[in-house]
């Protein structure tokens, strides 16, 4: 039996183990993109690859098998300088985008497309889950929201985007939430947190503090909650009854109102520095003299907070909304107001204040008309819907679902389940940028009845073509072409579903990055 | 090879060759035939116990199929993609059985070393590359073709007194050397001793064993360019490196030969050169970056100088233009023969080139009889070095 020394560690493994096993026996994880137990190995990515201390050599620890005496790191420069230098190969020519354009451009990054999936599959609670997720308010939003994610809708291009803030509204006034996302199955901590102002950011704060088990006290001065979103937007636009209606479901998480109450004034601020194990400022626009009284840094702008955590100058002093930034976008103040409470949570539980996770985004950038029509590969052609019952009303369920059906989806799939994001993610600072202006071209198969082939964010790793070729499928899927321009194509003009057959699940399951996905998840 | 055959104790061969190649497949087959014919081959050779039959297998032409284990993948019929070593052919070869695989410039020096002695084989080349070697002398070369020289000979030996110069009034300017994945060695290495372990630290390798002679009308940026375009093609597209390296390398090299060079662009093509060169699985890939790693080490320069929107070469069509000067007597054959009239047939008028059609074909330049036709940048300064009337 062989003995090897991995990163100094000595282990002895079976004959004929390759050094990517050697390593996970070893407690060491080595990414992969072409490696799956069971399968032949491939040696495609490059991303496994390990150094031989002997020789120096970069080793695919994939397919190279562990030998007597061999001495082998898994973390030196030249190991990191291969593996990103893979990665970023991979991704100057990967055609997708992790998120959709509405997502981005939304200040609270809604998963809008999986909301109006959710929609359009008539699951109007699990959509509302969607929403809970990134905004609290999501009645109140549904009505107000200026939708800066529909100026970015790609379905604009081709007639009018999506009514995505109608859909919001749906499945806000239609839709029953999880007990998990409305945040009635929180297990309380013994935290207390205090909150400055009762409008959309501290609502907000407030919503998803509690949701944490985290005792919430918001103060405000005004007799009744809601801020600028109970003083400064019209009634028609924003009936009190919705508002209050939200405010009351925060409320009945445990949160508790003091109404006519001003810091500085009824209560000390030091009170609450001393009350409370951290607190939030979500005051709107105050004073010079109000600002200078709680001791944090400001700047001409209002408080100086950390532009992702939120965190003032004092390590348990959160601040958002208008009183760090000006501008009266609701849906931004409601964003702040979240990413304040993952900061809060995170600084209560004694992790690392790093805010709320943010993701490595896999970009298109402009895309031409041809591969806009690819996106709309599978979207209604209907135009849009206007509700019946005229402007200030809500789809009903027929209009919502049929609305939803005009979406082109052009988020991936397997966002959240991409190894190729996942590894980018990790190892963000890459030695050199590769221009992406090679990229593939947007490329949709939609003709399996279940999956979706997006041939444009293939690595090539192979794993389809064996586990198609390892179960016998006829045909299976194969390599065409050479050099740059290989793919994994379907041979002899058959189709998709006769290529996947019965391994189609696997196939999907597999695939490292949203080139195999479910059409539908 | 019957010879290796006997050596190893195989009873049976494949030589792999070609389709592309249908010469070599008709000469082989008949000297096969023959073989047979008179018991060189086939059961019972010279009516002894071994045993051989050698067959011929034609590739569908693949550059990477000359990587072993993408030979031998192409003969058991799937798709010629190299794979990872060890284990090596001779442990595990074609079937999985332990295969010796050579090429036929290896196996065609045994029988000469066995009737001449292993001595007089060493006798030949260096210390440490025993013997000779074929090229393929090609490019800017009075006397070109196949040659077979001693190992050690240096690169002015070969260009020089083998192939006889340039055999232009240019200037020899550099080899390239190894077929597309070599490097290039410049004028002033011309002492360099072509034997393996010289060439490796000169950046270039055997490789194919072409020799491909430049004078100074060659633009090293489009030499690299040309070499990345074909070894680009030829990547079987398995591994990353390899597959998109190339194609990122080839992308910059064709910016900067159409003048639309950036910052960073040679810094760039050096990071990823390097990527490619460590990280890809083949040989193909290993040294498809050589071609530019070498011209980048010896002719920076000109890098610099298509960066800044001038070929010095004046190879670069989309930075070079072409122009008549006061010599032109009027004679129209240049107009005659423009592809694309960018020249208006006067009689007797001094002749001009209107630069919004020309193609710089170089057509006009062949043809006139009294060599009016000049190239410079596409600023319309006339530039030193090659082309310059000035020096003509």
């Amino acid at each position: 039996m062989p003995r090897l020394t991995i990163n100094g560690r000595t282990i002895t493994v079976e004959p004929g183990t390759t050094l990517l096993e050697a390593a996970r026996c070893a407690g060491l994880a080595i990414p992969s993109l072409c490696y799956s137990k069971g399968l032949p190995h491939f040696t495609s990515c490059m991303v496994c690859v390990v150094q031989d201390k002997a020789t120096g050599r970069l080793l695919p620890s994939c397919s190279a098998v562990a030998t007597e005496g061999m001495e082998v790191e898994t973390d030196t420069h030249d190991v990191r300088h291969a593996r990103t230098g893979s990665l970023n190969l991979l991704m100057s020519e990967h055609a997708g985008d992790c998120e959709a354009p509405c997502t981005t451009t939304c200040p609270a990054h809604m998963k809008i497309p999986l909301m109006i999936r959710q929609i359009a599959a008539g699951k109007s609670g699990e959509a509302l889950d969607t929403v809970y997720d990134t905004i609290a308010l999501p009645a109140v939003l549904g009505r107000i929201c200026p939708a800066p994610c529909e100026k970015a809708c790609r379905r604009g291009r081709i007639d009018a985007p999506l009514s995505i803030c109608l859909l919001k509204r749906f499945a806000a006034d239609e839709g029953v939430a999880s007990p998990f996302s409305t945040g009635q199955s929180a297990v309380p901590t013994k935290n207390k947190v205090a909150i400055v102002g009762a409008g959309p950011a501290g609502l907000a704060a407030a919503f998803y503090l509690a949701r944490a088990g985290h005792h919430c006290t918001i103060f405000d001065d005004h007799a009744q909650p809601g801020g600028q979103l109970r003083h400064g937007v019209p009634a028609p636009l924003l009936p009190a009854a919705v508002l209050d209606r939200e405010i009351d479901h925060i409320r009945q998480l445990g949160v508790i109102f003091r109404m006519n109450t001003r810091i500085g004034k009824d209560v000390a601020f030091q009170n609450l520095k001393a009350g409370f194990d951290a607190i939030v400022l979500a005051t709107g626009k105050p004073s010079t003299e109000t600002l200078n009284s709680w001791g944090v840094i400001t700047t001409s702008q209002g408080i100086k907070v950390d532009g992702h955590t939120f965190r003032t100058s004092e390590e348990n002093i959160f601040a958002g909304g208008e009183v760090v930034q000006a501008g009266h976008l609701a849906v931004r103040a409601v964003a702040h107001g979240k990413s304040m409470a993952s900061s809060i949570d995170q600084f209560l539980t004694g992790l690392p204040v790093t805010g709320p996770t943010k993701r490595f985004e896999s970009r298109l950038g402009k895309i031409s008309d041809a591969e806009n029509q690819e996106l709309l590969k599978g979207a209604a052609p209907s135009s849009r819907i206007t509700p019946c019952g005229g402007s200030g009303t809500g789809f009903t369920q027929d209009e919502a679902i049929r609305e939803s059906q005009r979406c082109m989806h052009c988020d991936c799939r397997k966002a959240e389940a991409c190894k190729l994001r996942d590894y980018m993610e990790a190892q963000l600072t890459g030695p050199m940028h590769i221009p992406a202006e090679g990229r593939k071209p947007v490329e949709r198969n939609l003709t399996h009845p279940r999956i979706i082939f997006e041939p444009g964010k293939c690595i090539l790793c192979g794993l389809c073509v064996r586990i198609t070729t390892q179960a016998g499928e006829k045909p299976g899927l194969t390599f065409l072409n050479r050099g740059v321009d290989a793919v994994v194509g379907v041979p002899f003009g058959a189709s998709l579903e006769a290529a996947l057959g019965q391994s189609a699940d696997r196939c999907v399951k597999e695939c490292p990055t949203g080139a195999l996905a479910w059409n539908h998840s | 090879m019957i010879i290796a055959a006997y050596a190893v104790g195989a009873s049976e061969g494949i030589l792999y060759i070609r389709a592309e190649y249908p010469l070599a497949i008709r000469r082989i087959r008949e000297a096969l035939a023959r073989l047979e014919a008179r018991g060189y081959l086939g059961p019972s050779i010279m009516g002894g116990a071994f045993s051989l039959s050698l067959r011929i297998v034609e590739g569908a032409g693949a550059f990477v199929s000359g990587e072993e284990t993408a030979l031998l993948a192409s003969i058991e019929g799937q798709r010629a993609m190299p794979r990872f070593r060890p284990p090596y052919p001779a442990e595990r070869g074609l079937w999985g059985c332990p295969t010796a695989i050579n090429n036929v410039e290896t196996l065609a020096m045994v029988p000469w070393i066995i009737r001449n002695g292993a001595d007089r084989f060493t006798a030949l080349g260096t210390a440490t590359s025993a013997g000779t070697k074929v090229f393929s002398l090609t490019g800017k070369v009075q006397r070109g073709g196949l040659i077979e020289v001693p190992m050690g000979i240096t690169i002015h030996e070969i260009v020089e007194d083998i192939g006889g110069g340039t055999g232009t009034n240019r200037a020899f300017k550099a080899v390239q050397i190894g077929g597309p994945s070599g490097g290039c060695l410049p004028a002033s290495c011309g002492d360099t001793r072509v034997d393996y372990e010289a060439l490796a630290a000169a950046g270039c390798i055997m490789g194919s064993g072409g020799l491909v002679v430049l004078d100074d009308t060659d633009c090293m940026v489009d030499l690299a360019r040309y070499f990345m375009t074909f070894t680009q093609q030829e990547s079987c597209g398995k591994c990353t490196p390899c597959r998109i390296g190339t194609k990122r390398m080839l992308e910059i090299l064709e910016k900067l030969c159409a003048g639309h060079g950036k910052q960073g662009d040679l810094e760039r093509l050096e990071h990823l050169a390097q990527t490619t060169r460590t990280g890809s699985l083949c040989g193909l890939g290993r040294t498809a970056p050589n071609p530019v790693l070498s011209t980048l080490r010896h002719f920076r320069e000109e890098y610099a100088a298509h960066q800044a929107g001038r070929c010095p070469a004046l190879k670069c069509r989309a930075l070079i233009s072409y122009r008549i000067n006061e010599k032109c007597i009027g004679c129209t054959k240049c107009a005659q023969v423009c592809p694309v009239d960018a020249i208006d047939p006067a009689p007797y008028q001094p002749h001009f080139i209107q630069q919004d059609k020309c193609t710089r074909c170089d057509t006009c330049k062949q043809v006139c009889p009294v060599d009016a036709i000049w190239i410079g940048d596409t600023d319309q300064q006339p530039v030193t070095g090659a082309g310059d009337p000035c020096r003509d």
